[in-house]
C-alpha cells in the first residue's frame, strides 16, 4: 500500500490531485482546514471509485497541528509516500494598499505551511529512504501580474524551497518537485466576471483555461517512478501564458 | 525506559548507524565537535531515529539539545508522551 497526503484537498486542484492519486492506487489523506462537508465529499468520491483514505482537518500554517496530523497518518498507515503541498490562499492587493495581515496570512499558509509539512513528512520518508514531495507553485512565480506581489512572492519562495529541498533530501531517496499552474478553471476563476475572464483567455496562446485534472495529471506523473530521475524542477502548466 | 537504558540505546545507534567509535563515545562527548565529527546531515539520521524509536519529534529543536547523548536523552525524557 502506498499513501499520499494532499493538503487543501477538499476542492479545486487539491481535490483533483486527491482523486487522481486514489485512482493511481494510493490511499489518500484528504487534508482540509474548514469545510468538513467538501472534504467528506472528496473522500466519498474516492471510495465510490474503489479507493480508500481518510479526511484530516488541520491548519497547515500551524506547526503543532501539522505534527499531530503527520503522526496520526503515520499511526494509521505506517508510511507516507507522497506529499502534495497544495493548501494556499490568494489575496491580491496593490503594494500601496497592502496590509501586514495579508502578508502574514499568505506567507503563513503558502510558505510556512509548505515548510512545516515537508519537514514533518521528510522525517517519515527518511526512515523509508523513499518519498516524493510535490509543491503547488503558480505561474505567478514567473509571470508578473500587477496586484499579485504577495502571492507571487510566496510562490517564488515555493520554487526556491523546492530546489533547496531537492538537494537536501535527494541523497535519502526523496524527490522534490513543483507544479506551476496558470489559469485553471476552478471556483476561483468562475467567480471572476465573464468579461474579465474573456480578457484572460485572450492572453493564453492555447485560448482556454486549464483544468484541475490537467494539473493532477502532472502531479500523478511526478509521483510515479516514471519520473524517478527528476527532482528540483518547476513544471509550468499555463497554456503558454508565460511565454 | 530508564534513562541509562535510553542512553545506551542512543549510543548503539551512533555506533551502528553512524559509524562512531564506541571507545571514544561517552554520554557527554560532544557529537558535532572534532572528536566525533558528525555534521548537519547526520542530524536528520538522529531526528529520524529518535522519532521512530522514542516517538519524540526533534524537528526544529535548538542545536544545544543535540550536543551529546546526555542532552538528547534529557530532551527525550522531558518530551515523552
Amino acid at each position: 500500500m502506498k499513501v499520499a497526503l494532499v493538503t487543501g484537498a477538499s476542492k479545486g486542484i487539491g481535490k483533483a490531485c486527491a482523486l487522481r492519486l486514489a485512482r493511481d492506487g494510493y490511499t489518500v489523506v484528504v487534508n482540509y482546514s474548514s469545510s468538513d462537508e467538501a472534504a467528506q465529499q472528496t473522500l466519498d468520491q474516492i471510495k465510490a471509485e474503489g479507493g480508500d483514505g481518510m479526511i484530516y482537518k488541520a491548519n497547515v500554517a500551524d506547526l503543532s497541528q501539522v505534527k499531530v496530523m503527520v503522526r496520526e497518518v503515520f499511526k494509521a498507515y505506517g508510511r507516507i509516500d507522497v506529499l502534495v503541498n497544495n493548501a494556499g490562499i490568494v489575496r491580491d492587493e496593490y503594494l500601496l494598499m497592502m496590509n501586514p495581515e495579508t502578508l502574514d496570512k499568505c506567507f503563513d499558509l503558502n510558505v510556512k505551511g509548505y515548510f512545516y509539512c515537508a519537514q514533518q513528512v521528510a522525517v517519515k520518508m527518511y526512515k523509508q529512504k523513499s518519498g516524493v514531495i510535490i509543491n503547488m507553485s503558480s505561474v505567478s512565480s514567473k509571470f508578473a501580474l500587477a496586484g499579485q506581489a504577495v502571492y507571487s512572492a510566496t510562490k517564488g519562495a515555493v520554487n526556491s524551497l523546492t530546489q533547496t529541498l531537492a538537494k537536501e533530501l535527494g541523497g535519502f531517496g526523496i524527490r522534490v518537485n513543483a507544479v506551476a499552474p496558470g489559469f485553471i478553471a476552478t471556483e476561483m476563476i468562475e467567480a471572476i466576471p465573464e468579461e474579465t475572464r474573456k480578457g484572460y483567455v485572450e492572453k493564453i496562446p492555447l485560448k482556454r483555461f486549464g483544468t484541475a485534472d490537467e494539473v493532477a495529471n502532472i502531479v500523478s506523473a511526478l509521483a510515479s517512478d516514471q519520473f524517478a530521475y527528476v527532482t528540483g524542477q518547476v513544471f509550468v502548466l499555463d497554456g503558454g501564458l508565460s511565454l | 525506559m530508564a534513562n541509562e537504558e535510553m542512553k545506551n540505546k542512543l549510543k548503539s545507534f551512533f555506533m551502528s548507524d553512524l559509524g562512531v567509535d564506541g571507545d571514544v563515545l561517552q554520554f557527554d562527548t560532544p557529537l558535532f565537535g572534532e572528536e566525533i565529527g558528525l555534521d548537519s546531515v547526520d542530524s536528520l539520521e538522529i531526528i529520524s531515529f529518535v522519532d521512530s524509536t522514542f516517538g519524540v519529534s526533534m524537528t526544529g529543536v535548538a542545536k544545544e539539545n543535540f550536543q551529546s547523548i546526555d542532552t538528547i536523552a534529557a530532551y527525550i525524557e522531558s518530551h515523552k508522551a
